[in-house]
């Protein structure tokens, strides 16, 4: 198997050079490092009053961003459709990664969701993403267009199924749901008739129903849940105290902000893991609605390019894993903003590009990578697709 | 890898995937929409919210003002102490924490205890403890167990003069004595700081911030003289211990400026430590309290006729040993009152003004009023200040009454011996200074001078009046002088060697509201000294003496020393052998 890319076959007449995706590219890089100023921004204080270096959490964000940028590359370069080829074995290191988290003390947090390497956590559930991405989209690819079979339905929703039940076990709820997530828009892309979605989301709304009802969600969870929906009536201390705090930093920045490093609200820790889920607020707070509408228009501009690329993949592997990749950097964008905002619950999920972590980080530039290598490879002929 | 096939792309998949942007369009366009709405139509409301959680006001305490005794000697003063206090939801260990605190500050464990695991988030462990009895639960760094500093007051010279200076609550307000009266002027008024601060309540640097600094209080130099106060407080400690008395108050006055040198009060109470102590104790009885003076108030009547030419000191009476203002009220007519007798029987004989005073006749001293007159008498009690506050620069002073109601047959005679008046034993002691200021009367005051947060120094201006000439005053002090000196008088045991001394007992049954004259005496003296320029006037009062019981030697031999020492201390040289 070669690693390094294939050329396009000769036999079809290439009208188009395989060009990367730059505008993709600028955007995932300013994103990047805007994320790690914030970062700086909103650690700094703490970190000088624990008498640790203040630039510290902002340097080992640089170098997730490093190692980043050279995953994306190294994914662009590798042609998409290697990937098919391991789907079993990334499928199954995937399981092993997510059961190991459970080999693990859970330190001081109420989940167990790292792998401690070194002073690094890693993030299993994180790589896990592009992973299912990737093993659901081999599944999918010989499905009908219009309309797969019911076998395929569910071949397709066990494959998710067995990570999404490890992830539950740690817990995870933000997670679980990104899955969902991706799970529910490649199997639309790939063809799910309109009738089975319609069982698929009833099947899904009484599985919620019986979440709730045999208490299988922690309490915290509901809590966070409940408070998208009356953020003052509940404890203010806990879940909706963090939706506040979020709401009031980054409406006290107002339209031009309050200026770099002069967050009130953000540096000083009103506003909860303000490095990490909620990065936005320091954007929201010093850089005001003007900086928060660049960000969004950045994180829309990454979403309109992946769908231009899905639309003009080469072939069916590439439109959904394209389709999956988009579904996954949307659901996080929209869950995260939206919950500094107030119109999304509080699931813990990471901005992706600017939230403090490798994991994730790591994650998100691969995946844009796999993109990118799409692109590349994307049909000669606009239009035209090849089918395996 | 082999048999791929190129096929033109099924349109549905397009479809989908057009469907799918245009869901993320429209959740982007959300996300957006509300962004606008958080940061430009909410803004200022959630930057109030987060202003008003950041905002912090502090009262910033302004330093209690001090008192002194007139030489700067301190008397009430202001020191930092440690409060220590917990917040019982951070405390993780109350059981142990509870003993730890309860040891190193001499409280009671299962007390604490209960402050530690109730549901509230601020308990006052320990208020106002010494530093050094604070820093090693300090040191300790329980969690949730958190202090501060605050100002307490303490009084250097303990128990003297407590029911003068008076003290002040936990919050340092004053609620007694001098301390309540001039806590207006002590207090000052407070600061406030205003600026932002972060969830852990520490100051923002580059925040808002105000400061409106507080204006310490004002000083106050008293007219109290430490010295004299500690002469007359020991002597007035043993009057009590000889004579068995429940109370002994001394006055002391300078009588050219009104000023109070000293003012004791015994029992007494120690004002840093209250607890269990009767709130009678607190109480100045030498300015608040009311006892009829008797024959001390002979001076008003004998001084009165001297200034109206009524009689001179050489004027002489006819004086029998009883006298009947009401008809039918001698000998010994309970159930008419208007029979006054001298103390003891005698043949009516001759006696010259003089005699009267120095024998302390109360038959005589009527006569000499029945030559004054009624309403004169009513006149000079007036202007002696009978029946109205003197305006002393202490809280709840006591006016007195004079009871001389019309159709009261027996009213004017006893007022003219001193019952049917009541006065406080201030009220009696700035009489004396009349006389002894050569017939000026002169407000008095405790407090010399006050002395604000910036120096600026505003003395006392006590009121004068003239009451009597200064010829009358002096014939006054020569019968007083007669009192002490003369083989007759009945203050013998007010005479002080190397000094003149003039001065007049008193001696009542003390008359209880509700219950009428009980058996207890109230034994009085008060005087002056040296006579021909008196320096000080002495009022000491003895209440319920067991032996002893007449002001003669009950009160009389207090006096005598405390004159003594007084002038001693004051370096007044001695004009008599």
């Amino acid at each position: 198997m070669a690693v390094i890319a294939r050329t396009s076959s000769p036999a079809v007449s290439d009208r188009r050079r395989p060009t990367p995706d730059i505008i993709l590219f600028v955007a995932m890089v300013v994103l990047s490092a805007l994320g790690v100023l914030m970062i700086y921004s909103a650690s700094r204080n703490r970190l000088d009053a624990l008498g640790l270096d203040p630039s510290s959490e902002m340097v080992d964000q640089a170098i997730f961003v490093a190692v980043g940028l050279v995953l994306f590359f190294v994914a662009s370069l590798v042609d998409y459709r290697e990937w098919r080829d391991l789907v079993p074995f990334i499928y199954i290191v995937t399981l092993i990664g997510l059961g190991a988290v459970f080999l693990f003390e859970p330190g001081t947090a109420r989940a167990q969701r790292w792998i401690p390497i070194g002073s690094y956590q890693l993030q299993p559930a994180e790589f896990a993403k592009i992973a299912v991405i990737l093993v659901l989209a081999s599944v999918l690819v010989p499905a009908r267009e219009e309309g797969m079979s019911w076998r395929r339905l569910i071949q397709a929703l066990l494959v998710v199924a067995i990570p999404v039940v490890l992830i539950y076990l740690e817990p995870d709820l933000g997670t679980m749901l990104v899955f969902a997530f991706i799970a529910l828009v490649m199997l639309f892309v790939g063809g799910t008739t309109l009738r089975q979605l319609a069982v698929l989301l009833a099947a899904s709304g009484a599985g919620v129903l019986a979440i709730w009802r045999l208490e299988l969600l922690r309490p915290y969870q509901i809590e966070r849940l409940q408070s998208v929906f009356n953020p003052s009536s509940a404890d203010p201390l806990g879940a909706a105290y963090n939706r506040i705090q979020s709401e009031i930093a980054i409406g006290s920045g107002g339209f031009f902000g309050k200026g770099l490093f002069l967050g009130t609200q953000t540096n000083l820790d009103y506003v909860p893991a303000q490095t990490t889920d909620f990065i936005f607020t320091a954007v929201g707070e010093q850089l005001g609605f003007v900086g928060g509408a660049l960000v969004l228009l950045a994180y829309g501009v990454i979403m309109w390019r992946l769908l231009v690329i899905a639309g003009n993949a080469r072939d069916r592997f590439g439109v959904l894993v394209v389709g999956g990749i988009a579904a996954m950097f949307a659901f996080h964008v929209y869950v995260n903003i939206g919950m500094t905002v107030g119109i999304a619950p509080v699931t813990g999920l990471p901005l992706p590009f600017m939230s403090a972590g490798g994991s994730t980080f790591v994650t998100m530039a691969f995946s844009l990578g796999i993109a990118n290598s799409v692109w590349l490879r994307r049909s000669p002929v606009p239009g035209e697709t090849y089918i395996v | 890898m082999g048999g791929r096939q190129t096929s033109r792309r099924s349109r549905a998949t397009d479809y989908r995937l057009i469907a799918v942007a245009v869901g993320l369009i429209l959740a982007w366009a959300a996300v957006g929409i509300r962004l606008f709405q958080v940061q430009v139509v909410k803004a200022d409301e959630l930057a109030a919210m987060g202003l008003d959680q950041r905002l912090t006001v502090k009262e910033l305490a302004a330093d209690r003002g001090n008192i002194f005794d007139r030489e700067g000697r301190e008397l009430a003063i202001t020191v930092d102490a440690t409060t220590i206090y917990a917040n019982p939801r951070q405390v993780t260990t109350p059981e142990v924490t509870a003993s730890v605190l309860a040891a190193a500050l001499g409280l009671d464990t299962a007390a604490v205890l209960d402050k530690l695991t109730s549901d509230r988030s601020f308990v006052f462990i320990a208020r106002q403890v010494e530093w050094e009895q604070a820093e090693p639960v300090t040191a300790l760094g329980h969690p949730g167990i958190h202090w501060y500093t605050e100002p307490k007051r303490v009084y250097p010279a303990g128990r003297m003069a407590a029911q003068v200076i008076g003290f002040v609550n936990i919050d340092n307000q004053g609620i007694e004595g001098l301390e309540f009266g001039y806590d207006e002027e002590l207090s000052g008024s407070p600061g406030r700081l205003e600026a932002e601060q972060d969830p852990e309540g520490r100051l923002i640097t580059f925040g808002e911030y105000d400061v409106v600094p507080a204006v310490p209080g004002s000083d106050l130099i008293t007219t109290i003289d430490r010295e004299i106060q500690f002469i007359a407080e020991e002597v007035c400690e043993d009057t009590i211990v000889r004579t068995g008395a429940q109370r002994c108050s001394v006055v002391v006055l300078d009588p050219d400026s009104g000023e109070v040198l000293a003012m004791v009060t015994l029992p007494s109470f120690d004002p840093g430590d209250r607890a269990g102590i009767d709130s009678d104790r607190y109480r100045n009885w030498a300015a608040l309290s009311v006892f009829e003076p008797g024959s001390t108030q002979k001076l008003v009547t004998v001084a009165a006729a001297l200034e109206e030419k009524a009689v001179s000191a050489a004027t002489t009476f006819e004086v029998p040993d009883q006298i009947e203002i009401v008809p039918g009220a001698c000998p010994d007519n309970e159930d008419v009152y208007g029979c006054f007798t001298d103390n003891t029987p005698h043949e009516p004989r001759i006696m010259s003004v003089t005699d009267i005073v120095t024998r302390s006749s109360n038959v005589g001293t009527i006569l000499i009023g029945q030559e004054l007159g009624e309403e004169k008498l009513a006149d000079y009690l007036g202007a002696f200040n009978y029946g109205s506050h003197t305006g002393i620069d202490f809280p709840g002073e006591a006016a007195g009454e004079i009871n001389l109601a019309a159709g009261c047959q027996s009213c004017p005679a006893s007022a003219a011996i001193g019952y049917s008046v009541s006065v406080t034993e201030l009220q009696m002691a700035a009489v004396y200074a009349t006389i002894a200021n050569d017939g000026v009367w002169v407000q008095p005051h405790l407090v010399k001078e006050i002395v604000d947060g910036i120096g600026v120094r505003s003395p006392m201006d006590p009121e004068h009046r003239r009451v009597v000439s200064e010829d009358s005053a002096r014939i006054m002090r020569l019968l007083l002088q007669n009192v002490v000196e003369s083989e007759d008088g009945t203050g013998q045991q007010a005479r002080v060697s190397g000094y003149t001394v003039g001065g007049k007992t008193g001696t009542t049954r003390r008359f209880e509201e509700g219950e009428g004259y009980t058996d207890d005496f109230v034994a009085s003296f008060i005087g002056m000294a040296p006579v021909d320029e008196p320096e000080i006037v002495v009022a000491v009062v003895v209440d319920a003496p067991l032996s002893d019981n007449t002001g003669g030697r009950a009160a009389a031999p207090a006096f005598a020393e405390i004159v003594e020492r007084t002038l001693h201390q004051m370096g007044v040289a001695p004009d008599a052998s």
